[in-house]
Protein backbone atom coordinates (compact mmCIF):
# COMPACT_ATOMS: atom_id res chain seq x y z
CA UNK A 1 0.00 0.00 0.00
CA UNK A 2 1.62 3.49 -1.10
CA UNK A 3 2.70 5.76 1.93
CA UNK A 4 -0.31 8.13 1.16
CA UNK A 5 -2.99 5.88 1.02
CA UNK A 6 -2.64 5.96 4.76
CA UNK A 7 -3.41 9.46 4.15
CA UNK A 8 -7.36 8.57 3.57
CA UNK A 9 -8.83 8.40 7.31
CA UNK A 10 -11.27 5.71 6.61
CA UNK A 11 -7.71 3.45 5.24
CA UNK A 12 -6.05 4.21 8.60
CA UNK A 13 -8.98 2.97 10.68
CA UNK A 14 -8.78 -0.32 8.90
CA UNK A 15 -4.95 -0.14 9.29
CA UNK A 16 -4.75 0.59 12.92
CA UNK A 17 -7.72 -1.81 13.38
CA UNK A 18 -5.37 -5.01 12.54
CA UNK A 19 -2.14 -3.42 13.38
CA UNK A 20 -3.01 -2.25 17.23
CA UNK A 21 -3.71 -6.10 18.76
CA UNK A 22 -0.72 -6.94 17.49
CA UNK A 23 1.67 -3.90 18.75
CA UNK A 24 -0.13 -4.05 22.02
CA UNK A 25 0.99 -7.87 22.08
CA UNK A 26 4.80 -6.75 20.72
CA UNK A 27 5.26 -4.11 23.52
CA UNK A 28 3.61 -6.02 26.51
CA UNK A 29 6.04 -9.11 25.54
CA UNK A 30 9.18 -6.43 24.88
CA UNK A 31 8.45 -5.06 28.47
CA UNK A 32 7.99 -8.09 30.20
CA UNK A 33 11.36 -9.00 28.87
CA UNK A 34 13.03 -5.83 29.44
CA UNK A 35 12.16 -6.27 33.70
CA UNK A 36 13.11 -9.68 33.49
CA UNK A 37 16.66 -8.09 32.04
CA UNK A 38 16.50 -5.22 34.49
CA UNK A 39 15.95 -7.30 37.49
CA UNK A 40 19.18 -9.54 36.05
CA UNK A 41 21.26 -6.59 35.64
CA UNK A 42 24.14 -5.53 37.84
CA UNK A 43 24.29 -2.73 40.68
CA UNK A 44 26.30 0.36 39.11
CA UNK A 45 29.93 0.54 40.39
CA UNK A 46 29.16 3.99 41.98
CA UNK A 47 25.24 4.03 41.84
CA UNK A 48 24.59 0.82 43.15
CA UNK A 49 20.90 -0.20 42.52
CA UNK A 50 19.61 3.59 42.05
CA UNK A 51 20.94 3.07 38.33
CA UNK A 52 17.96 1.03 38.14
CA UNK A 53 15.71 3.20 37.22
CA UNK A 54 17.79 4.40 34.49
CA UNK A 55 16.01 1.96 32.81
CA UNK A 56 12.22 3.78 32.68
CA UNK A 57 14.08 7.36 33.06
CA UNK A 58 15.73 7.45 29.76
CA UNK A 59 13.64 5.64 27.61
CA UNK A 60 10.90 8.43 28.81
CA UNK A 61 13.60 11.16 27.94
CA UNK A 62 14.18 9.82 24.72
CA UNK A 63 10.27 9.40 23.85
CA UNK A 64 9.34 13.19 25.79
CA UNK A 65 11.98 14.56 22.95
CA UNK A 66 10.75 11.88 19.66
CA UNK A 67 6.94 12.59 20.39
CA UNK A 68 7.69 16.51 20.48
CA UNK A 69 10.14 15.98 16.88
CA UNK A 70 7.09 13.82 15.79
CA UNK A 71 4.43 16.65 16.30
CA UNK A 72 6.70 19.01 14.44
CA UNK A 73 7.01 16.84 11.69
CA UNK A 74 2.88 16.93 11.70
CA UNK A 75 2.50 20.65 12.11
CA UNK A 76 4.91 21.14 8.48
CA UNK A 77 2.43 18.38 7.19
CA UNK A 78 -0.61 20.38 8.37
CA UNK A 79 0.87 23.91 7.36
CA UNK A 80 2.61 22.96 4.37
CA UNK A 81 0.56 20.08 2.53
CA UNK A 82 -2.43 19.80 4.81
CA UNK A 83 -2.47 16.05 5.08
CA UNK A 84 -5.60 14.86 6.06
CA UNK A 85 -3.77 12.83 9.09
CA UNK A 86 -1.15 15.12 10.36
CA UNK A 87 -3.29 17.79 12.95
CA UNK A 88 -5.07 14.05 14.24
CA UNK A 89 -1.79 12.21 14.49
CA UNK A 90 -0.44 15.95 16.56
CA UNK A 91 -3.41 16.22 18.88
CA UNK A 92 -2.87 12.64 19.81
CA UNK A 93 0.34 13.01 20.11
CA UNK A 94 0.26 15.72 22.86
CA UNK A 95 -1.08 13.85 26.05
CA UNK A 96 1.29 10.48 25.69
CA UNK A 97 4.52 13.21 24.54
CA UNK A 98 3.27 15.09 28.57
CA UNK A 99 2.43 11.90 30.19
CA UNK A 100 6.28 10.44 28.95
CA UNK A 101 8.05 13.98 30.01
CA UNK A 102 6.07 14.04 33.50
CA UNK A 103 7.25 10.22 33.78
CA UNK A 104 11.14 11.52 32.84
CA UNK A 105 11.02 14.27 35.49
CA UNK A 106 9.74 12.21 38.69
CA UNK A 107 12.16 9.52 37.86
CA UNK A 108 14.49 11.72 37.34
CA UNK A 109 13.90 13.65 40.82
CA UNK A 110 13.70 10.07 42.52
CA UNK A 111 16.68 9.22 41.22
CA UNK A 112 18.16 12.46 41.75
CA UNK A 113 17.47 12.76 45.92
CA UNK A 114 19.91 9.84 46.68
CA UNK A 115 22.10 10.60 44.14
CA UNK A 116 22.76 14.31 44.62
CA UNK A 117 20.97 15.06 47.79
CA UNK A 118 18.15 16.48 46.38
CA UNK A 119 15.12 16.17 44.25
CA UNK A 120 15.74 19.34 42.35
CA UNK A 121 17.87 21.72 40.67
CA UNK A 122 17.50 24.43 38.50
CA UNK A 123 19.98 23.35 35.95
CA UNK A 124 20.04 23.60 31.86
CA UNK A 125 19.09 19.55 31.15
CA UNK A 126 16.03 20.31 33.80
CA UNK A 127 14.80 23.26 33.46
CA UNK A 128 14.37 22.68 29.60
CA UNK A 129 12.88 19.27 30.07
CA UNK A 130 10.46 21.36 32.47
CA UNK A 131 10.12 23.98 29.99
CA UNK A 132 9.02 21.05 27.14
CA UNK A 133 6.18 19.39 29.60
CA UNK A 134 4.61 23.41 29.88
CA UNK A 135 4.71 23.58 26.14
CA UNK A 136 2.72 19.94 25.74
CA UNK A 137 -0.27 21.28 28.27
CA UNK A 138 0.18 24.91 26.39
CA UNK A 139 -0.52 22.41 23.12
CA UNK A 140 -3.29 20.64 25.04
CA UNK A 141 -5.02 23.74 26.02
CA UNK A 142 -4.45 25.18 22.72
CA UNK A 143 -6.74 22.33 20.99
CA UNK A 144 -9.33 22.36 23.82
CA UNK A 145 -9.41 26.21 23.46
CA UNK A 146 -10.04 26.78 19.95
CA UNK A 147 -13.43 24.54 18.72
CA UNK A 148 -12.89 24.65 14.92
CA UNK A 149 -10.12 21.84 14.36
CA UNK A 150 -8.88 23.27 11.37
CA UNK A 151 -8.14 26.27 12.96
CA UNK A 152 -6.63 24.86 16.25
CA UNK A 153 -4.59 22.96 14.12
CA UNK A 154 -2.86 25.83 12.27
CA UNK A 155 -2.49 27.59 15.64
CA UNK A 156 -0.88 24.57 17.81
CA UNK A 157 1.55 23.86 14.32
CA UNK A 158 3.18 27.63 14.48
CA UNK A 159 3.28 26.52 18.28
CA UNK A 160 4.52 23.29 17.82
CA UNK A 161 6.89 24.50 15.45
CA UNK A 162 8.56 27.28 17.78
CA UNK A 163 8.31 24.50 20.88
CA UNK A 164 10.73 22.12 18.52
CA UNK A 165 13.83 24.88 19.16
CA UNK A 166 13.68 23.59 22.53
CA UNK A 167 14.98 20.03 22.08
CA UNK A 168 18.48 20.65 20.69
CA UNK A 169 18.68 22.68 23.73
CA UNK A 170 17.60 19.93 25.78
CA UNK A 171 19.90 17.50 23.97
CA UNK A 172 22.99 19.69 23.98
CA UNK A 173 22.82 21.59 27.64
CA UNK A 174 24.60 19.36 29.59
CA UNK A 175 27.38 20.06 27.04
CA UNK A 176 26.17 24.42 26.41
CA UNK A 177 26.48 24.32 30.27
CA UNK A 178 28.35 23.53 33.81
CA UNK A 179 24.78 20.95 34.81
CA UNK A 180 24.45 18.75 37.84
CA UNK A 181 23.17 16.25 35.28
CA UNK A 182 25.10 13.82 33.61
CA UNK A 183 26.78 13.87 30.06
CA UNK A 184 24.83 11.65 27.63
CA UNK A 185 26.08 8.47 27.41
CA UNK A 186 24.58 6.27 25.13
CA UNK A 187 23.94 8.95 21.84
CA UNK A 188 27.21 10.36 21.29
CA UNK A 189 29.87 10.93 19.02
CA UNK A 190 32.01 8.36 20.70
CA UNK A 191 29.43 5.57 21.26
CA UNK A 192 27.95 4.59 24.28
CA UNK A 193 29.95 4.97 28.06
CA UNK A 194 27.61 2.00 29.58
CA UNK A 195 28.87 -1.59 29.58
CA UNK A 196 26.65 -3.82 28.04
CA UNK A 197 25.51 -5.59 30.88
CA UNK A 198 23.27 -2.84 31.64
CA UNK A 199 22.73 -0.96 27.98
CA UNK A 200 21.19 -4.60 26.59
CA UNK A 201 18.31 -4.04 29.38
CA UNK A 202 18.36 -0.14 28.74
CA UNK A 203 17.52 -0.76 24.77
CA UNK A 204 15.20 -3.76 25.76
CA UNK A 205 13.21 -1.26 27.80
CA UNK A 206 13.66 1.50 24.91
CA UNK A 207 12.27 -0.82 22.67
CA UNK A 208 9.19 -1.60 25.02
CA UNK A 209 8.38 2.05 25.52
CA UNK A 210 8.70 2.74 21.48
CA UNK A 211 6.48 0.41 21.20
CA UNK A 212 4.02 0.87 23.64
CA UNK A 213 4.16 4.76 22.98
CA UNK A 214 3.37 3.83 18.94
CA UNK A 215 -0.04 1.24 19.94
CA UNK A 216 -1.22 4.64 22.31
CA UNK A 217 -0.43 6.99 19.76
CA UNK A 218 -2.45 5.14 16.83
CA UNK A 219 -5.62 4.17 19.52
CA UNK A 220 -5.36 7.63 20.16
CA UNK A 221 -5.29 8.84 16.63
CA UNK A 222 -8.23 6.34 15.65
CA UNK A 223 -10.16 8.42 18.79
CA UNK A 224 -9.72 11.80 17.11
CA UNK A 225 -11.09 10.31 13.85
CA UNK A 226 -14.05 9.14 16.07
CA UNK A 227 -14.23 12.22 17.76
CA UNK A 228 -13.75 14.09 14.65
CA UNK A 229 -16.88 12.02 12.99
CA UNK A 230 -19.38 12.91 15.65
CA UNK A 231 -18.65 16.41 15.55
CA UNK A 232 -19.62 16.24 11.32
CA UNK A 233 -22.52 14.30 11.94
CA UNK A 234 -23.38 16.90 15.28
CA UNK A 235 -23.13 19.74 12.68
CA UNK A 236 -25.28 17.92 10.26
CA UNK A 237 -27.91 17.20 12.20
CA UNK A 238 -28.18 21.09 13.69
CA UNK A 239 -28.24 21.40 9.94
CA UNK A 240 -31.37 19.06 9.66
CA UNK A 241 -32.82 20.82 12.78
CA UNK A 242 -32.62 24.49 11.20
CA UNK A 243 -33.96 23.66 8.24
CA UNK B 1 18.87 -3.03 48.15
CA UNK B 2 19.88 0.83 48.45
CA UNK B 3 17.61 3.10 48.47
CA UNK B 4 14.71 1.08 47.37
CA UNK B 5 12.45 3.19 48.34
CA UNK B 6 13.54 5.30 45.61
CA UNK B 7 13.52 2.87 42.81
CA UNK B 8 10.48 1.30 43.38
CA UNK B 9 8.95 4.66 43.88
CA UNK B 10 9.84 5.43 40.40
CA UNK B 11 8.74 2.35 39.18
CA UNK B 12 5.27 2.18 40.75
CA UNK B 13 5.02 6.13 39.56
CA UNK B 14 5.86 5.34 35.63
CA UNK B 15 3.30 2.36 36.07
CA UNK B 16 0.39 4.54 37.33
CA UNK B 17 0.90 7.19 34.62
CA UNK B 18 0.99 4.48 31.86
CA UNK B 19 -1.74 2.62 33.25
CA UNK B 20 -4.12 5.65 33.38
CA UNK B 21 -3.30 6.68 29.95
CA UNK B 22 -4.07 3.42 28.75
CA UNK B 23 -7.26 3.62 30.50
CA UNK B 24 -7.98 7.23 29.49
CA UNK B 25 -7.19 6.09 25.69
CA UNK B 26 -9.34 3.04 26.19
CA UNK B 27 -12.53 4.64 27.97
CA UNK B 28 -12.53 7.26 25.37
CA UNK B 29 -12.75 4.73 22.71
CA UNK B 30 -15.92 3.34 23.98
CA UNK B 31 -17.49 6.61 24.82
CA UNK B 32 -17.08 7.25 21.05
CA UNK B 33 -17.83 3.94 19.81
CA UNK B 34 -20.72 4.26 21.44
CA UNK B 35 -22.02 7.88 20.13
CA UNK B 36 -21.04 6.65 16.74
CA UNK B 37 -23.47 3.44 17.30
CA UNK B 38 -26.06 5.72 18.54
CA UNK B 39 -25.45 7.93 15.46
CA UNK B 40 -26.33 4.84 13.05
CA UNK B 41 -28.94 3.78 15.12
CA UNK B 42 -31.02 6.84 14.76
CA UNK B 43 -30.23 6.72 10.56
CA UNK B 44 -27.56 9.56 10.90
CA UNK B 45 -24.24 8.67 8.94
CA UNK B 46 -21.90 10.52 7.60
CA UNK B 47 -22.48 9.22 4.04
CA UNK B 48 -19.75 8.57 1.58
CA UNK B 49 -16.98 8.07 4.53
CA UNK B 50 -14.24 9.95 2.86
CA UNK B 51 -14.23 13.28 4.75
CA UNK B 52 -13.54 13.22 8.41
CA UNK B 53 -12.36 17.01 8.65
Amino acid sequence: MPIMDLANPSRFLSLAGRVLPWLSAAAALVLAYGLYRVYGAPDDYQQGATAKIMFIHVPSAWLAMALWGAMSLAALGTLVWRHPLADVAAKAAAPIGAAFTLICLITGSLWGRPMWGTYWVWDARLTSVLVLLLMYLGVIALWRTIEDPSRAARAVAVLTLVGALNLPIIKFSVEWWNTLHQPASVLRLGGSTIHPSLLVPLLVMAAGFFLLCAALLLASMRNEIFRRRIRTLQMMQAETARG
Amino acid sequence: MDHAAFIFSAYAFAAFVIAALTGWIARDHRSLTRTLADYERRGLTRGSGRNTQ
